[in-house]
């Protein structure tokens, strides 16, 4: 099958309806889940395949549910697509939704799917952290779900002793106030629902201690501070990985989930694409990489044994471009392609933590019909916030940055922000300064500038003059600044915004869509060893997912999306194989290698962090010699859309002799051709 | 049949031991000879069957290839249980050739058993402490160098396959030993256009022409062929990965580290010793020896892992700078500002995720090779000492041979007992200095004492019991990073007492004024961060009640210690 590289055609699917049965009856939990797995894989066995991949450390099942028609090659070596879901345990509408997708394929597995089915494979895991839904789901905290392993936070003799309880019966585990004279909170002036740290120099005077609703089960003074479990899974693999912080595990890789997930990966190379559901969104929230690493530094000295060997001065400074080029020139260079990657490696820059600008292209790609997609379907709210770039430890990220294929994650629902009011037309805003050029920004002139940083809240850290330099001088552009200006405000906590606090936002929208809304209010209770306290505030999981009459309409076109990616993988045919004759007995072979996938069949970071490995093309003859060119030929990459790598042979040979070349990739298929001289 | 002439290389060696033995030495073990893998686990077997109440022999786990990895455990039950008391790791051999460093593993098990009630350091080590010794991280990597043409060097790796090369192969293209003696050397070829010339000190040797010169030969490298026909040579050999490379502080992935692995502890023999020291909290200090270099190596591995804390940089210290004493000519290290950049390697994450004062040792011997003793060692000297001192057999000499693809060509040079490992006349003296360095590092280990206790008589039934704890020795129950970073538990002092009720705990402030803090709640359980090394605590507590009480001090690596008194 030949597959349309250019077009992008929002699917005809939306059409088809989900089954509806599921979240007629709300969520599924983590049982159902399971029981939905096997229904599906009992009633489709030509198709699906229901594996579990490993255990959580609770010791349940965390699956993978492969979807693969009849085809040429078999289903573990074909390009797949991976669309993993629930990282979190919490995010229950993400479950559903891999579930959908499994449902939505087979649903038109003989119709629109029939070809994808035939020459990719789709790898499906509902709940990649089971013991986080299961825990989010039984007595649920505010906190980030965690898996059971014990972590003996506190460093006492025991492990896991002292969790959080439900002490006052309300169903809810939710926070506990009482008076201090050492208490730093207040109820927040814009909504008394909510606490906020009091702000000395605002004149506010602090009033209440909060601690989460609970007692001190060991007795050291301190309440739930060694909580049951664990370690928060989406934290846990090595790239970026933050030692020393809660939750995060012990060590990269250090839980059973981490390590099943990674063991499946690397046991099946052909995974080309991942797609998450969860808690994260990279396609709205497009990201070159973290704020502080995102760029290579401008000028680097090259270290001395480095230098003695390129002959060029250790004490002078050089952009990477330039070293790049120094290095090329070198004997180790010859047949390598040196990129910008390898050269921060081998002056000892560490890990790359940006996405390669080629890669990013791509990335910017699927961001947009990402967009359009949410704009045209609706339903998405387009007020919906910035958020950060995928976390430290994430999967995501270590998909991209240490497996090497495209990554992308999206949590499909967030509460919708309340409408801002319009600024005022006349008035800068960020979203102008994105597009704006540098002629019309410095047009605006100094007084505009001036309010306009004045409404980001920046005064006093940077004047107009000094933005008007930077712009005048191209250290910066509009676009940057507003990019800027964003990431801050993302990482800005919201208690140090002005005005109505953002639960207020959660309460506010749970009043109207949740039944009995998202707040407790304050109740006295009589604490075993604080005495009088009242307990109340935000209830758990309150946001986390919508209301599940919602979830089908937020699913159906998410879901469609996610599998269309499918169609787009790259997909190698080894294309126009021919001989000519030379004379005397010698002949020219020529071949070309063509990617009909719209990806390349290696991203640049994947061959940088060698985890992508080449496509191999063999040569095999007989009934003749080799006279130039190899038996095995390695290509890095080649771009999609229809992009090919040639290659060539000399032989000789007598008539009749054959020649049979072969193509093999991990994530891009395979092919075989075979020559005869004439 | 490869078994049965094992056994009867063991049994010979048992009864030649047997035959030469010092009538006080029970496991008469030679130490100027190498063991492979079986012969290591049959000595460790004498160690254990010969030294029952001593110690216990386990395997942790199977390497890649299925092999034991066997531990041998020291300590005296009779002085208290292993959890109570600090314990020392001491591996060897994480890369397959460098084998001596299991023999300095056997030599410490076998010096501190055989001198057990003999030399009083060694009975009080072994009553207050433990030791955990394996003297073969990598028994696949041993194996495969004592059955294998080999070089000195390689391979450090296991044995699992790995497509080094990216071909979809694995292990496909090894080196061959062309000449068939046991050893991969090396290849060149007579070539006029070539950048080398023979030697005119040593015909053996060849020396870089000079510009406008003509040259001689050509270098090929290593012995072998295009096993694999893709027009490279020796370009996928066994394994293709570093053991030491794989551990979860401060891990990168291969592209950044190469050898790294998939991810932290992807490699069974890692993970197994993982397994093991994660169960063992008690471990404070580890020594891992390797060659070559002559090295004493600590943490950081990289400028990108979290700095030592002043405190713990002073306990490496006094360790690492004994360490130069007691072996001539190895240099104390800090690995990636002096050495080279590790990423995820064994005592990095010993260090920082367990919190053990750890040390790679780099074994190395060769500077008495120094004949012109100008501090280095060249070929010229190498081959001096060989033909003067081992009577040739470290060096094959230049044979002509024909290759499938260069032709007429010579194979030679060092053989692989070369380089690496040292002479049988230098090996005792090695494993000696090594092992009663490890010995002196695991005396570091914390030796807790009550310096003075105290119990002051209040009136109306309350006291006030004052203790001074002491640490005898250099490292704290507590890395100052283990602190700093809440790894593994705190130091627990208590007071108690059948009839007595504990009201106040704490440190002492000033001893002189008297003033204290005490614990804010629950002072029943008085929680220390750390007893610091060649340092006191001053505890204070607040009692009331009669009759006896037990003060106890107990930490997770740094051992438990109590003492009775009478409150009167």
């Amino acid at each position: 099958m030949r597959i349309r590289s250019g077009g992008w055609v929002l699917p005809a699917l939306l059409l088809v309806a989900l089954p509806v049965w599921a979240l007629a009856q709300g969520y599924s939990d983590y049982a159902t889940i399971g029981t939905r797995l096997q229904t599906i894989a009992r009633e489709n066995p030509t198709i699906v395949t229901l594996s579990t991949i490993g255990k959580s450390a609770g010791g349940r099942d965390i699956w993978v549910v492969r979807v693969a028609g009849a085809g040429a090659v078999e289903p573990d070596r074909r390009p797949a697509l991976f669309i993993g879901a629930n990282i979190e345990g919490n995010r229950l509408l993400a479950s559903e939704a891999a579930v959908a997708a499994i449902d939505h394929l087979l649903a038109n597995a003989a119709g629109d799917f029939k070809g994808v089915l035939a020459s990719n494979t789709f790898y499906i895991a509902p709940v990649l952290n089971p013991d986080g839904m299961v825990a989010a789901l039984g007595s649920p905290t505010a906190d980030e779900p965690r898996n059971t392993t014990a972590i003996n936070e506190d460093g006492d003799l025991t492990a896991d002793e002292d969790g959080p309880e439900d002490l006052n019966g309300d169903g809810f585990v939710t926070v506990m106030r009482y008076k201090h004279p050492e208490g730093t909170f207040i109820t927040h002036p814009e909504d008394p629902r909510v606490m906020k740290q009091a702000d000395g120099f605002l004149g506010e005077i602090g009033q209440f201690r909060i601690v989460s609703e609970g007692i001190d089960n060991d007795g050291d003074g301190q309440i739930n501070e060694d909580a049951a479990g664990g370690v928060v899974i989406n934290r846990n693999f090595p790239h970026d990985f933050q030692y020393f912080t809660p939750g995060a595990g012990p060590w990269p890789a250090s839980e059973p989930e981490t390590i099943a997930l990674l063991e499946f990966f690397f046991s099946h190379r052909n995974i080309a694409l991942v797609y998450s559901f969860g808690s994260e969104n990279n396609l709205l929230n497009l990201q070159r990489g973290k704020q502080a690493q995102a760029a290579l530094p401008a000028k680097v000295k090259i270290p001395n044994r480095f230098a003695r060997f390129l002959g060029i001065d250790p004490e002078r400074e050089f952009t990477i471009k330039e070293v790049v080029a120094m290095v090329r020139n070198t004997p180790f260079a010859r047949g390598v392609d040196v990129t910008e990657e390898q050269v921060a490696l081998m002056l000892g820059m560490g890990p790359v933590m940006s996405l390669n600008g080629d890669d990013y292209r791509y990335y910017e790609e699927i961001s947009k019909r990402y967009k359009e997609m949410v704009k045209e379907t609706k339903v998405d709210d387009e007020a919906r916030k910035p958020k950060p770039v995928l976390g430290d430890g994430s999967f995501a990220s270590w998909v991209y940055y240490h497996y090497g294929v495209p990554s992308f994650s999206v949590d499909i629902w967030a509460v919708p922000a309340p409408r801002e009011e319009k600024p005022k037309e006349e008035g800068l805003t960020v979203e102008k300064l994105k597009s704006m050029s540098k002629d019309d920004f410095l047009a605006l002139g100094e007084e505009k500038i001036a309010a306009f940083i004045k409404a980001q809240g920046m005064e006093g850290r940077v004047s107009a003059t000094m933005v008007i330099n930077m712009v005048q001088g191209g250290q910066t552009t509009p676009a940057q600044m507003a990019q800027m200006i964003e990431a801050r405000a993302g990482a800005q906590k919201p208690a140090d915004k002005k005005g109505k606090p953002e639960e207020s936002t959660l309460l506010d929208w749970a009043e109207k869509n949740v039944p009995g809304g998202g707040f407790i209010a304050w109740t006295p209770f009589k604490h075993p060893t604080l005495g009088d306290v009242e307990i109340g505030g935000v209830k758990p999981m309150v946001g986390i997912n919508p209301p599940v009459a919602e979830a089908e309409k937020i699913i159906a076109p998410n879901v469609a999306f996610a599998v269309k990616l499918a169609e787009q993988l790259p997909r190698i045919e080894i294309a126009d194989a021919n001989v000519t004759a030379l004379g005397a007995g010698l002949y020219e072979v020529e071949a070309w290698v063509v990617n009909h996938g719209w990806w390349p069949t290696a991203l640049r970071h994947g061959i940088t962090n060698r985890a992508v490995p080449p496509i191999v093309v063999k040569f095999e003859m007989q009934g003749g010699e080799l006279l130039n060119g190899q038996v095995i030929n390695r290509i890095p990459t080649i771009a999609g859309h229809g992009r090919s790598q040639k290659l060539t042979w000399i032989v000789r040979g007598a008539k009749g002799a054959k020649i049979a070349l072969s193509a093999d990739s991990a994530k891009s298929g395979a092919d075989a051709e075979t020559l005869v001289l004439p | 049949m490869k078994k049965l002439l094992i056994c009867a290389a063991v049994f010979s060696i048992v009864f030649v031991s047997l035959a030469t033995a010092a009538d006080d030495v029970k496991v008469p073990l030679r130490f100027n000879r190498w063991y492979n893998y079986d012969e290591l686990t049959a000595a460790m077997r004498q160690l254990h069957q010969a030294f029952p109440n001593l110690t216990r022999l386990e395997s942790i786990g199977k390497s890649y290839q299925g092999r034991d990895m066997w531990l041998l455990t020291i300590a005296n039950p009779k002085t208290g249980a292993e959890k109570g008391k600090p314990a020392m790791w001491v591996d060897g051999n994480i890369h397959g050739n460098e084998i001596q460093a299991s023999e300095v593993c056997l030599y410490l098990s076998w010096y501190l058993l055989e001198n057990y009630g003999k030399i009083d350091r060694v009975t009080a080590i072994v009553d207050r402490a433990v030791f955990h010794i394996l003297p073969s991280v990598n028994p696949d990597g041993r194996a495969w160098f004592f059955d294998q043409p080999n070089t000195a060097s390689s391979s450090r790796s296991g044995q699992k396959p790995v497509d080094d090369d990216l071909d979809g192969f694995f292990d496909e293209d090894p080196p061959d030993d062309l000449d068939g003696n046991g050893s991969i050397t090396m290849m060149r070829k007579r070539d006029p256009n070539g950048d080398m010339k023979t030697d005119p000190e040593d015909p053996r040797l060849m020396i870089p022409v000079k510009p406008g010169e003509k040259g001689e030969w050509i270098l090929l490298g290593q012995e072998g062929i295009d096993n694999d026909g893709d027009g490279r040579i020796n370009e996928d050999g066994p394994g293709g990965y570093d053991l030491n490379r794989n551990w979860g502080y401060g891990w990168m992935p291969n592209y950044v580290q190469n050898g790294a692995g998939d991810f932290p502890f992807s490699h069974a023999e890692p993970r197994n010793i993982r397994d093991f020291m994660v169960k063992h909290p008690n471990i404070i200090g580890a020594q891992s020896f390797h060659n070559s270099g002559g090295m004493i190596l600590r943490g950081p591995g990289a400028s990108s892992e979290l700095p030592f804390n002043l405190s713990d940089i002073r306990v490496y210290d006094s360790i690492g700078k004994r360490g130069e004493e007691m072996l001539p000519f190895y240099r104390y290290m800090i690995i990636w500002k002096d050495l080279y950049t590790v990423y995820g390697g064994s005592i990095n994450w010993m260090y920082g995720c367990l919190g053990a004062f750890a040390f790679t040792n780099e074994l190395d011997y060769d500077e008495l090779e120094d004949t012109d003793r100008d501090g280095k060692v060249d070929d010229r000297e190498r081959l001096k000492f060989d033909d003067y001192l081992r009577l040739g057999v470290g060096y094959q000499e230049w044979q002509p041979a024909k290759h499938p693809l260069y032709g007429d060509i010579e194979i030679g040079g060092w053989t692989k007992y070369t380089g690496r490992t040292y002479a049988t006349f230098q090996r005792e003296e090695m494993l000696h200095r090594n092992a009663l360095f490890a010995l002196y590092h695991a005396e570091s280990m914390p030796l807790l004492a009550f310096q003075d206790t105290k119990v002051e008589k209040l009136g109306g039934g309350l006291f006030r019991v004052n203790v001074i704890v002491e640490n005898r020795a250099a490292i704290p129950t507590r890395s100052a990073f283990a602190v700093q970073h809440k790894i593994g538990r705190a130091d627990l002092a208590r007071v108690t007492g059948a009839s007595v009720t504990v009201l106040q705990a704490g440190t002492v402030d000033d001893p002189f004024l008297g003033t204290a803090s005490y614990q804010e709640k629950d002072p029943a359980r008085l929680w220390i961060d750390a007893a610091p090394g060649y340092g006191i605590l001053r505890l204070q507590w607040l009692v009331s009640g009669s009759g006896q009480v037990t003060i106890s001090y107990d930490s997770e690596k740094g051992g438990r210690i109590e003492k009775v008194l009478e409150l009167k």
